[in-house]
């Protein structure tokens, strides 16, 4: 293969996927370059299984695709995000599942050994889960002297409206917009040639992007299959609604699966997934209001993230349920890497193998993060849960369970998109209970630190009584905003 | 049921770090903690020269940097300057530090690169703050502000280790470690678990304990003979199997806040000055240099008077298959070892001490704490093992049979992708944990003459005038802020580290 300059770039596909990234390669990448983005028409849109919760780092995500916090607020119903509280999870558990910077050490010996040794609960000491509980919002501040500054937050979304939002931004004059159907799509020695299109006309790029969701259109044409895991079923809907909730989102767990609650601007965004034979349980539970959206698909993913001269994005290379924010994560990561790889020449081979390294990477983590959900003693005994469990435990959640079971030991792996904490937080909202205490807490004296922990969890909750509601944050957040704006 | 006693055989660097550390977390405990040591086993004395994460050690044990510094003899360290290693004539300083500060979310390097290509001829070296600070030998403290340039650096020290083995031994035994002075001439095993459950002194003596930590260096006495965890050689990456070691004056000019790597034709030599002396090593593979050449080759490069004969020493490269094995944990040489070319190997022993400690078992040594141990310690030693063989293949040497050696080595897949990452596009393949993150594989592969033979895309966004202007601007205030330093010597002084001085 001669080695020609990659000056052409397509990107083929719809919905958030293909928005993002789009924008992403339009603001970051060289002018020189010439980008094609093919926008397919959407018999169904998959976008709700990004899900309605982005992790702490959207604020920088979405600056890399060209969207800031007031612009997200304004023209989209987003709103704020502490984490997610986790109602009647197996049956019993509930917790907040809270965006949190590291939690203290103290004489060495890191927080959650305390707890442990202690019996303490977690929540009553993470800010974010507090307020969050308790309906505040506030911008974690700088200063490290007052309790919110350890909180994170991320957005409250609906994947579609950012889509919406994305795709009526301008684009500079490197980047050609059209519309059309794939004919079909030529191939020669596993590398795309170009896309015909139904109107005859030929997109042909030295580079292509798979944008096309589950279908993964030109992933299958390379032959780079999908490896599905189990199907589900989703269903969104929206229901007006003049408060605005909390700064977490809510998810229950149902008989036929498990349901959210996101508290948008002026809506609820409710969602459900289940398997795939429970449907008719799920619509009256859901309601039927206006855009309801429903479907059934596989999660799972592909061999291959990149093949030939073809790189895919978002569902293109990996369904996962949207129980945790893993979805958006895999999405970020993906534009993410993409910008980082894009190749030099035709000949990107390089490109493919760490661009795969670091996909494969980032879906088995997130996969044993979400997996971590359905591994408890007495798990319910309904088909969705069975569906979930059937598959063995990956060795390296196998790890992290044995050595938090035994000691609390947070096992991390290297560049893990969901950290410590977020582990952490999970452990204890688990009630996972480890075996043994921290060999070392011997000599502290324990009562000092009963002591020291009641004065975090006090001055906490106390801090956030003085916290505003989420509704009223935002609403005199935006009146500032659009000030700002009109000036 | 909790550990009640924890036996230390060997007291080195290794012995004593590990005395110091378990002795701070065991403080007020019922635990006891005996070390035994030998007068007549002399120690290597590893790792005068250090990486940053000694700082780590020494606060948490609450040890004052000036003191210890003062009772080591020891200076600031930026890094460590590489000569004659990509060809012959070359040098370069691979820092504790960043290169440049990201433009727009893009690694500097990166930019480099497009300027480079386009004919400018700076140097990567000059975005470096810790590298021109030590080319002018200055050193000051990193700043604060993690905002400002001032702070894009971090040091370690060079020291006197068998001072700092001492200076932990008083550290030691002020927390209760009883010291035994003795030999050991027998093991006794469990019948039935094979544990270690007593060693038997030249004196007759016995000393039995729960837990085993064996930091006996390369003969690693409980963990290789006794318990046989299995040795993993990595000779045919890291051939280098001997070393000659002699300490020189040195004048106060010579003491530079960095260390030197100088590459022989069958191996290379260090050079680190400590307030009072240089020490000298020379590193070599005896299949292409015998141990009287290589000293002579030594003693014409010593740079002062010799201040001690010739200390030589035998290894082979390589690590445990277990460092963790039933009651015995091994630490320091005994758990293998990594020629010093990049100050690992006290690095290695706190990386152990603090998994040992995370992982500090009972009396029922649950198999989960030992494997969870040896995951850890085998990934910080394979990362380490990787950097190292970097610095051998990055070369355009051939004018010898050891160079030759390498030029047709077949690399670990591991480091090959790595390389081509680099080659093809500057990329950097990054991980979270091990000691050389992202600046250090540059530093190496670029001062080596492994150079990107394109940039991350993104690069070309940016107007080329701003680029130029940006970099110009972050060179100008990089060199002026050095200069503005004070020199190195005068910097121990003033933070009354100085050996000269009294507490």
């Amino acid at each position: 293969m001669s080695k020609a300059a990659v000056d052409h770039i397509a990107i083929c596909g719809s919905g958030l996927a293909f928005e993002a990234c789009l924008a992403a390669l339009a603001r970051n990448l060289d002018p020189g370059i010439r980008i094609t983005a093919l926008e397919l028409e959407q018999e169904q849109s998959f976008d709700p299984l990004y899900g309605t919760v982005t992790p702490p780092t959207a604020f920088d995500d979405f600056t890399l695709w060209g969207i800031d916090e007031p612009e997200l607020l304004l023209r989209t119903g987003s709103s704020f995000c502490y984490g997610t509280f986790y109602s009647d999870w197996a049956g019993r558990l509930g917790w907040t599942q809270a965006y949190h910077l590291p939690l203290p050490v103290w004489d060495g010996i890191e927080f959650h050994f305390y707890l442990a040794h202690l019996q303490a609960s977690l929540e009553p000491h993470l800010v974010s889960a507090v307020c969050g509980r308790a309906g505040r919002f506030a911008h974690p501040p700088a200063d490290p002297n007052i309790p919110l500054s350890r909180a994170e937050y991320g957005y409250q979304i609906d994947p579609l409206d950012l889509a919406d939002l994305l795709a009526r931004k301008d684009l500079p004059g490197n980047v050609t917009r059209i519309r059309g159907e794939i004919a079909s799509i030529e191939v020669d020695e596993g590398r795309i040639r170009s896309i015909v299109l139904s109107d005859g006309n030929v997109v042909d790029a030295q580079f292509f992007i798979d944008a096309t969701g589950p279908s993964g259109r030109l992933m299958d044409a390379l032959g780079n299959g999908f490896e599905a895991e189990r199907t589900v079923g989703f269903a969104q809907s929206a229901q007006e609604c003049d408060q605005l909730g909390s700064a977490l989102r809510l998810v229950q767990e149902k008989p036929y699966g498990w349901q959210s609650q996101t508290h948008l601007q002026g809506r609820i965004l409710n969602f459900a997934l289940f398997h795939p034979d429970q449907a008719g349980a799920v619509n009256p539970a859901l309601g039927s209001h206006s855009g309801a959206l429903s479907g059934q698909l596989d999660l799972g993913a592909r061999a291959e993230g990149w093949r030939g001269n073809c790189a895919s994005i978002g569902h293109a290379n990996c369904v996962i349920e949207p129980l945790t924010p893993a979805p958006m994560i895999l999405l970020s990561r993906d534009i993410e890497r993409l910008l980082q790889l894009v190749p030099i020449t035709t000949d990107m081979e390089v490109e493919a193998r760490e661009f795969n390294r670091l996909l494969g990477d980032d879906i088995e983590h997130c996969g044993i993060f979400g997996r971590a959900f359905y591994e408890v003693e007495n798990a319910p005994e309904t088909d969705f849960w069975r569906q979930a469990r059937a598959r063995r435990l990956p060795s390296k959640l196998e790890r992290k369970l044995e050595q938090f079971g035994s000691r609390a030991i947070l096992v991390s792996y290297d560049l893990e998109p969901f950290n410590k904490e977020d582990w952490t937080i999970l452990h204890y909202g688990m009630k996972r209970k480890p075996e043994r205490s921290h060999p070392f807490l011997d000599g502290i004296d324990m009562p000092a630190a009963q002591r020291r922990l009641d004065e975090m969890s006090q001055a906490i909750r106390k801090l956030s009584l003085k916290v505003p509601p989420h509704e009223r944050y935002l609403t005199n957040f935006m009146r500032y905003l659009e000030k700002q704006h009109a000036r | 049921m909790k550990i009640e006693k924890v036996c230390i055989l060997g007291g080195g660097t290794a012995g004593w770090m590990t005395a110091a550390g378990l002795s701070h977390k065991l403080k007020g405990s019922q635990t006891e903690i005996t070390l035994i040591e030998s007068e007549q086993i002399g120690t290597v004395g590893v790792g005068e020269a250090t990486l940053p994460s000694i700082r780590f050690f020494n606060n948490t044990l609450g040890i004052d940097e000036a003191t210890f510094m003062r009772e080591t003899s020891a200076t600031f360290k930026l890094g460590i300057e590489f000569c004659d290693w990509g060809r012959i004539g070359d040098r370069y300083i691979h820092p504790f530090g960043e290169f440049g500060e990201k433009i727009r979310n893009v690694d500097f390097h990166h930019y480099w690169t497009r300027l480079r290509l386009s004919g400018d001829a700076s140097r990567l070296d000059d975005y470096s703050y810790p590298i021109i600070m030590s080319e002018l030998g200055r050193f000051q403290f990193p700043d604060p502000d993690p905002a400002k340039i001032e702070a894009s650096f971090g040091y370690a020290y060079q020291m006197d280790a068998s001072a700092y083995a001492r200076l932990l031994r008083r550290y030691a035994e002020a927390n209760g470690v009883k010291r035994v002075e003795g030999k050991v001439t027998g093991v006794e095993q469990d019948s039935e678990t094979g544990h270690v459950s007593s060693v038997k002194l030249e004196s007759g003596a016995s000393v039995a304990a729960d837990l085993f930590i064996d930091c006996t260096g390369f003969r690693g006495l409980l963990i290789r003979q006794t318990l046989e965890a299995g040795n993993v050689d990595w000779t045919k990456w890291l051939p280098c199997n001997r070393a000659i070691a002699i300490p020189c004056r040195a004048a106060d000019r010579q003491i530079t806040p960095f260390t030197r790597a100088t590459a022989r034709k069958a191996g290379w030599q260090w050079r680190i000055p400590l307030q009072h002396r240089i020490g000298n090593g020379h590193v070599y593979c005896s299949e292409y240099i015998s141990d009287d050449e290589a000293c002579d080759v030594l003693c014409a490069n010593l740079e002062g008077e010799a201040l001690a004969e010739p200390n030589q020493l035998y290894f082979q490269t390589g690590r445990l298959q277990q460092f963790w094995k039933k009651n015995v944990v091994a630490i320091g040489l005994s758990a293998g070892f990594l020629e010093p070319l990049e100050s690992t190997s006290i690095y290695l022993i706190q990386e152990g001490i603090t998994a040992l400690l995370e992982l500090f078992p009972g009396k029922d040594f649950r198999a989960s704490d030992a494997d969870e141990y040896n995951r850890r310690m085998e990934l910080y030693f394979e990362r380490v093992r990787d950097f190292l063989i970097l610095h051998y293949i990055a070369t355009e040497r051939a004018d010898s049979e050891m160079w030759r050696y390498f030029t047709n080595m077949k690399l670990p897949d591991s480091l090959q992708e790595r390389l081509d990452a680099w080659l093809l596009r500057g990329h950097i393949i990054k991980y979270e944990f091990g000691a050389f993150l992202p600046p250090s594989w540059i530093a190496v592969m670029a001062g080596q003459n492994l150079l990107p033979a394109h940039f991350d895309r993104r690069v070309d966004a940016l107007q080329r005038r701003e680029l130029v202007e940006l970099a110009a601007g972050l060179k100008a205030r990089i060199s002026s802020s050095a200069r503005g330093l004070p020199g190195h010597l005068e910097s121990i002084q003033a933070f009354g580290a100085s050996t000269n001085m009294t507490a």
